[in-house]
């Protein structure tokens, strides 16, 4: 499983020069949809004959509603290495070996991805054996038993990780009762109890699992149509699902500033997270684009909030954050990892100092800075087939539409100084804040 | 050579600086420009990578290549302080990307072409003309302070890499973190930073790469930045053959989580251009390729067991480039180590879980794969290399590394050699190089003292699974005769330390 923050969202478009507001997307996109709900896309582009594969599952942490299943799609996940009656697990590990592909997954709060990188002659074949996991997926008791201990492997690796248990802690404060609250590994309860989930993740494939809740995106050199009669030739006779996604509970309006600490069990540097509930990831809210801003106005390296807690008065050894691009209402985060405890009362002041500045007067050539920046980072970010494909992937996710793209960077260039100030003024008030302090053992006293 | 510096090199205990300047013909030649021109992608990839590293730290020093080449980008070059190169970069969407390891520092950066000329000026001026502005080499100095301290005891798997790095390389140019000791880094000065680019940074050091869509103008442009660079020859560095490792050896360093993870290795001859290297190049990925689960010690460690995430097997130092499993170029070293890394395990199968890889890979060195495994790896591992160079930036990587090191491009090499290796060849090269009967083996535990009294009685340490586990007969079996078996290391061989203050 990987976590990773990302700085902005992304999404697509037509094809277009680069140079154009009116298509930043580089590449065009083919698409279909099959009859059973199965999305398609197809996005040529020249990689020396390497192609991206991803399947990308409208699955993740988000949707565990059930008590006590929290970490079950990202235990799914590794679940859906376990081979078919067709293609068992040793004969699939073998098959992937032939194909020469480098193939893995991940999950996170609304989603479940499997991608390869692999030649573009070893598509088709990729294409087949993926569509009969996909379909034809074989459990035995054994399987969930021994794969549940892999799982607590991670888990344990991640609580060995302050930085995971910081941002573990965030979303635990800042989320009552939206899903959002566990993590996407699950509670050590719950992973406890993963070995003798068989029935329940029978019951999780035939749910989920489904076509209309999948997309499908090759990338890379290779040719449409051939890609489409591939996925028809071998997708098609995947059913449509009948039952009806989870009912996600929804999160309460915060009406105050919540605090939480950590004490972790060895000498760290003491972290600070901050976190502001902001609406969901979507391209057609402007307030989305001005919150991106805001985000990379308060924590790049250039800005006034890094300058003075790491340049200047030396409190930090690093600023990070983002507007995390979530399918539902998230949060702009904004991490300290400081020199010195005593610090902490001053880094939390400025950072409310530089917040309040933002709120009250934004400089329009840091904000068109800020803006080119953002634009180039992506675009030159596009330069093979598993970034495209992970990029294309994340926006489709949230949008569901191929021009999400072009939307979003409407917006994004129409921000004026004042729209984003007013952006922060709306989100980044106390009353949607939490933070959390993380102290190392011998700060713990 | 003055005689301190003789007895340092007869010790084997560091490198040496040769004062320069020392003008001759040979450094008066440009600097070795590769160009690989791609006019279908979007993007100008720049890299300059410099002969020096780690291995070039002074004694009592160590750590000072690090501060140098991070310091470049971060302490002002030409007329603009860090701050202003930053914000030279910050609108082109990129920053610059320092590697430094042992041998090699590698600045790379990437930029959409709008952008080229703007980052070709703003890269060249911060190999080349760097201030050292003292705030700031002082800033990036206590950012190494707590990547060495603090933020390698946050990661335990770093922590467990950069010990057995340390004792492998015990009395070596590498023998120390690239950041440096905690104990020596508040003593660097931005005027040693200074003195060290003065002495490392010069036109022979160097190999610079043009990839992507560039025009001959950036191309001209570049080529004559680059005569920037002084014209004298490169300090001498002496490295000598690290220690043979003889026998097994157990290091167990004492952390705070519940879990028992292992680095163990061996220094190796078989650089990349030795016959065998190909060949044992595919024993590796056999035994267990980065963070693929194809591999022998991952089939039987995670998948038929269930004992942790992943287990991998190294023929060279490896480092992941980004998030991917794809690996870095510029820490290629001349004088290999091989090793081995179990991810994190629960304490109660900390001792069966290395039983169980040191069983695995005696059992692989003794008899090598078999015709069919040999044919399915050699497949997937020629299929796979296309993959290691996806975009022109790391095929550039790769051709820069081969040119600056002098040993062949692995992208050229192995579709070459592969397809004419026979399986007997395969297994001679493993039979002759991988040698599990010597071994330093470093452990990372919640429970150290415990696990050394397990690892070292002679009692069986058994598997514990989850609960409902039935392993097949057959299975059950060899984990029985697994955990009945010696890691054959003796008391005086075996020993603990804290985790904290280790890199001191």
């Amino acid at each position: 499983m990987a976590l990773f923050t990302l700085g902005l969202a992304v999404a697509l478009a037509q094809p277009a020069a680069a140079e154009s507001t009116a298509g930043v997307f580089p590449y065009a996109v083919h698409s279909e949809v099959l009859e059973n709900g199965l999305t398609v896309h197809v996005i040529p582009m020249p990689s020396e004959g390497v192609a991206a594969c991803y399947t990308w599952m409208k699955v993740g942490s988000r949707d565990e509603t059930d008590p006590g299943r929290t970490g079950f799609a990202h235990f799914f996940e590794h679940l859906m290495f376990y081979g078919t009656q067709t293609v068992g697990r040793e004969a699939r590990e073998r098959e992937i070996l032939l194909l020469g592909a480098d193939e893995n997954a991940w999950t996170w709060f609304d989603e479940t991805v499997y991608h390869a990188v692999l030649a573009n002659t070893q598509v088709p074949k990729y294409l087949a054996l993926e569509a009969d996991r996909f379909q034809h997926l074989y459990l035995t008791e054994e399987d969930v038993r021994r794969e549940a201990g892999a799982v607590f492997g991670e888990y344990r690796k991640g609580q060995s990780d302050p930085d995971s248990r910081l941002w573990e802690t965030l979303f635990a404060n800042a989320f009552s009762t939206h899903t959002y609250h566990h993590d996407t590994i699950g509670f050590e309860a719950d992973i406890a109890a993963m070995p003798t989930a068989w029935e329940y993740s029978q019951a999780f494939f035939s749910r989920f699992y489904r076509p209309e809740n999948a997309t499908i995106l090759v990338v890379g050199d290779v040719e449409p149509a051939e890609v489409f009669a591939e996925v028809r030739k071998n997708w098609s006779s995947w059913p449509t699902g009948t039952q009806s996604r989870p009912a996600l509970p929804e999160e309460p309006k915060q009406t105050a500033l919540r605090r939480a600490e950590v004490l972790w069990p060895g000498p760290t540097a003491t972290r600070i997270a901050f976190g502001w509930r902001i609406p969901a990831d979507r391209a057609a809210n402007p307030e989305v684009a001005a919150l991106s801003l805001v985000a990379e106005m308060l924590t790049s390296p250039v800005g006034p909030l890094s300058r003075r807690l790491i340049d200047e008065e030396g409190l930090a050894y690093a600023l990070e954050g983002a507007r995390n691009p979530f399918f539902d209402p998230s949060l702009l985060t904004l991490t300290l990892t400081l020199k010195d405890p005593k610090h902490l009362a001053r880094a939390e002041a400025i950072v409310r100092e530089e917040v309040a500045k933002l709120q009250t007067a934004v400089d329009p050539d840091y904000l068109a800075q800020t803006r080119s920046h953002s634009r180039y980072d992506f675009l030159s970010g596009l330069d093979d087939p598993d970034s495209v494909a992970s990029a294309f992937g994340w926006a489709m996710r949230r949008n569901g539409t191929v021009d999400a793209l072009d939307t979003y960077y409407r917006h994004y260039d129409a921000q004026t100084p004042e729209g984003v100030a007013s952006a922060a003024q709306k989100y980044l008030v106390d009353e949607g804040l939490t933070v959390v302090v993380l102290k190392g053992a011998s700060e713990a006293q | 050579m003055n005689t301190l510096f003789l007895a340092i090199y007869l010790m084997g205990c560091g490198p040496k600086i040769a004062p320069g300047p020392i003008a001759v013909e040979e450094a008066e030649k440009p600097i070795r420009l590769i160009t690989l021109p791609d006019a279908t992608v979007p993007n100008v990839y720049f890299q300059i990578t410099v002969a020096t590293g780690a291995a070039d730290d002074p004694l009592g020093k160590e750590g000072l290549a690090s501060l140098t080449a991070k310091s470049l980008a971060e302490a002002g070059a030409d007329d603009r302080t860090g701050q202003q190169v930053k914000q030279a970069l910050y609108p082109t969407g990129n920053s610059i990307e320092t590697v430094v390891d042992r041998e090699w520092t590698t600045f790379r950066l990437t930029c959409h072409r709008d952008q080229a000329a703007l980052c070709m000026d703003v890269i060249a001026d911060v190999v080349l003309k760097p201030r050292f502005d003292s705030a700031d080499v002082d800033r990036v100095r206590d950012a190494a302070e707590y990547a060495v301290g603090e933020g390698l005891l946050a990661d335990e798997e770093a922590l467990a890499f950069e010990a057995l790095n340390a004792w492998l390389y015990e009395a070596h140019p590498y023998g120390h973190p690239v950041d440096g000791r905690t104990g020596v880094l508040p003593l660097l000065s931005h005027t040693a930073a200074q003195e060290f680019h003065k002495a490392h940074y010069v036109r022979e050091a160097m190999v610079a790469g043009l990839a992507g869509n560039f025009d001959s103008e950036i191309q001209s442009a570049f080529e004559q930045r680059l005569l920037e660079a002084p014209a004298q020859r490169k300090p001498e560095r002496a490295l000598q053959r690290p220690l043979p490792v003889s026998g097994r050896s157990l290091l167990v360093i004492d952390t705070d989580t519940p879990v028992t993870g292992y680095m163990f290795g061996q220094p190796s001859q078989v650089d990349r251009n030795h016959p065998d290297w190909p060949a044992l190049y595919l024993a590796f990925v056999a035994l267990g390729e980065h963070r693929q689960s194809h591999g022998r010690l991952f089939r039987e460690i995670r998948t038929a067991r269930g004992l942790n995430y992943g287990d991998y097997a190294y023929i060279e130092s490896y480092v992941q480039r980004g998030s991917s499993a794809m690996p870095e170029q510029g820490v290629l070293r001349q004088q290999p180590m091989t090793y081995f890394w179990l991810r994190p395990t629960g304490v109660e199968n900390g001792a069966f879980t290395l039983k169980l890889a040191l069983a695995e890979l005696e059992d692989f060195a003794a008899t090598g794969l078999t015709s069919a495994e040999f044919d399915d790896i050699r497949t997937y591992a020629l299929r796979r290399l296309p993959l290691f160079a996806r975009d022109p930036g790391r095929r550039l990587a790769f051709a820069i590394e081969a040119e600056a090191s002098g040993t062949p491009n692995p992208l050229e090499l192995l579709p070459e050699t592969l397809p004419k290796l026979t399986v007997e060849q395969l297994n001679q090269a493993i039979a002759k190089n991988i040698r599990p009967s010597d071994l330093k083996i470093v452990a990372v535990s919640g429970e150290a003292e415990s696990l050394v009294t397990q690892l070292l009685e002679e009692k069986p340490t058994p598997i514990v699974y989850a609960d409902g586990i039935q392993p097949t007969a057959e299975q059950a079996a060899r984990d029985s005769e697994v955990a009945a078996r010696s890691i054959a290391v003796g008391a005086s061989n075996a020993k603990t330390s804290p985790a904290e203050g280790i890199f001191r």
